[in-house]
């Protein structure tokens, strides 16, 4: 398992990332373009929506940057920057097949604790600004923390419980008869609900949402704007691929490289995400601090004492 | 701007004073709500409206029935298409509000093509889906339940007329009568008869009364808003949706006829 990872991955890997989630972003702005205005007619006009989300990035890099009053400018700097930076530490654990740029003994916690970097993140960017919309964006993504982040953890601790190794590696060598996720559905699960929720995506975009006129990016522009919602894109990516390693056997498969199996669940994960985000509004986080609280966490609890009673009698 | 007062809790907090529109994506054009927050509780809300100048024009979306109320011969189908469309359109701000950005576009999408005139058979086979997903939706219904509740009987004490009175009940409610409404219009665009002058209800109710429906709804508004979270209180404005045009359309009116 522990082959040595070349030098150079440490800069393939987030190119890696930035084109994934130029793809995925692509593919989510030919679906919304689909809604707005029905299905596109030729190929050209699939290609011109799906090269959207470049589009907003390259213009707002050339847009004239516009600044609140009394605004923090270095902790929104700080906030805005974070992102990127927090998702792409946290994708240094990720294998891809059966290498990653790190594989750290204590992985699982490393890709926790650099997730957690994106609360203060998001709480940065949306103090910094001096608004009061991007304020209750800040807000709100603490509240959601609350909500996901208990349950999350338990999740992850049960994966690394099954494979009694917080070591990605050997998480994923753990998965090689059995997939995680098969015997540990509800731990799959309540980690798939809290990668949209890290990712403030999907049903749980309400830190950014639409009703606050873009929540804690609501005053941001120009390459603060770019970072932000592009890390975004990144911090998706990357918990929607930590799923792989996870629950979902990593590497293992018949007949192809470990790569490509990597990549393929990576892609099918990717697009349940995207595909979940059409069909459910925003959760209100009052609302489902309930559910994690009363439902999800018991849950995990009682998942992670099943998974250590089969490990301690195997 | 802040001061501290106490909140629910019993807690001392601050408060922040902050405006809300006149000018916000999704939000009633010319509405402005002065807030009184503390955290993104709702305190207290008044409400405003941008002063615009009396129109000639009459509002868009109660053309065809202030014309058939004129003595005009309307035929139903105009009129029916009119009501879908502008149904559809605070569908789409409700549901754009509420988190929902595929089925507010698709709402919009709809509303354009009833508005361009697709004939019934086609109007209907684009709203049912839909409407099936909106009314089916579980999660939508957990967001927007108990939101805003308003029953008739205070209801008509205001004045209210439309929707929100044939409702009887939360935010949820008057979605769902929403959408019924979209589903028997969207089959009768297609109609000629003629539209009955003595009973034209507009999207936001009577056309003729005393109070135009919008003015109504914004008298009901900041009780159903105080207490309500931030989110929700765009959720309450949104699933009444008053529209400000009418204010300004009646004063004209009072102006011309004296």
């Amino acid at each position: 398992m522990a082959e040595r990872t070349p030098l150079w991955a440490i800069f393939v890997l987030p190119t890696l990332l930035i084109v994934v989630a130029v793809v995925v972003a692509g593919l989510d702005a030919v679906l919304a373009a689909g809604a707005r205005n029905g299905r596109s007619a030729s190929l050209r006009e699939t290609a011109v929506r799906a090269s959207r989300p470049g589009r907003e990035a390259l213009r707002h890099l050339v847009q004239q940057p516009r600044r609140t009053r009394a605004s923090d400018v270095p902790l929104t700097r700080i906030g805005t920057a974070l992102l990127p930076v927090a998702a792409t530490l946290a994708a240094v654990v990720l294998p891809l097949g059966f290498r990653s740029v790190s594989d750290l003994p204590e992985g699982i916690v490393w890709f926790n604790a650099m997730e957690a970097l994106a609360w203060a993140a998001v709480w940065l960017a949306g103090w910094g600004p001096n608004s009061a919309l991007s304020l209750i964006g800040g807000y709100r993504f603490l509240a959601q923390g609350l909500a996901y982040e208990l349950p999350h953890m338990l999740a992850i601790t049960t994966a690394a419980l099954g494979a009694e190794s917080l070591r990605v590696g050997e998480v994923v060598d753990a998965q090689a008869g059995l997939w995680f996720a098969l015997w540990m559905p509800a731990a799959f699960g309540i980690y798939l609900l809290s990668a949209m929720a890290m990712a403030f995506w999907g049903p749980f975009d309400q830190p950014a949402g639409a009703d606050l006129a873009g929540g804690a990016a609501a005053e941001l522009s120009g390459v603060d704007r770019v970072l932000f919602l592009g890390g975004r894109w990144l911090l998706l990516v990357v918990a929607a691929s930590f799923s792989v390693p996870l629950f979902l056997g990593g590497g293992h498969g018949p007949v192809l490289p470990g790569w490509a199996w990597t990549v393929l669940k990576t892609v099918v994960v990717l697009v349940f995400l995207i595909w979940i985000r059409r069909r459910i509004p925003t959760l209100r986080m009052d609302r489902y601090l309930e559910l994690t609280w009363v439902v999800l966490t018991p849950l995990a609890i009682l998942q992670a004492l099943v998974v250590a009673v089969v490990v301690l009698n195997r | 701007m802040a001061d501290r007062a106490d909140d629910r809790d019993e807690l001392r907090l601050d408060r922040l004073h902050i405006p809300l529109g006149p000018a916000l994506a999704d939000w009633p054009s010319g509405l402005v709500l002065r807030l009184t927050l503390q955290g993104d509780i709702v305190q207290e809300a008044t409400v405003e409206q941008v002063p615009t100048p009396p129109s000639p024009q009459p509002p868009f979306w109660n053309e065809p029935f202030l014309h058939a109320a004129a003595g005009e011969r309307i035929p139903k189908g105009d009129a029916a298409r009119r009501l879908c469309a502008a149904h559809l359109d605070s569908l789409a701000r409700f549901f754009a509000v509420a988190g929902w950005a595929d089925m507010a576009a698709r709402a919009g999408y709809v509303r354009d093509r009833a508005l361009t005139g697709d004939a019934a058979a086609e109007l209907s086979s684009l709203v049912r889906p839909l409407i099936r997903r909106a009314e089916r939706s579980r999660t939508l219904r957990w967001l927007t339940a108990g939101l805003g509740p308003l029953p008739a009987e205070q209801a008509r004490r205001h004045g209210v007329t439309g929707p929100a009175l044939i409702a009887d009940g939360d935010a949820h409610d008057r979605m769902l009568v929403w959408l019924d409404a979209v589903g028997w219009n969207a089959a009768a665009v297609d109609g000629v008869e003629v539209l009955d002058a003595a009973q034209v209800v507009g999207p936001r109710g009577h056309v003729l009364g005393a109070v135009p429906g919008s003015r109504a709804l914004l008298d009901v508004l900041p009780g159903l808003l105080g207490g309500a979270e931030f989110a929700c209180a765009r959720i309450i404005v949104a699933s009444l949706d008053p529209d400000l045009d009418e204010l300004t359309h009646v004063s004209a009116a009072g102006m011309v006829h004296g």
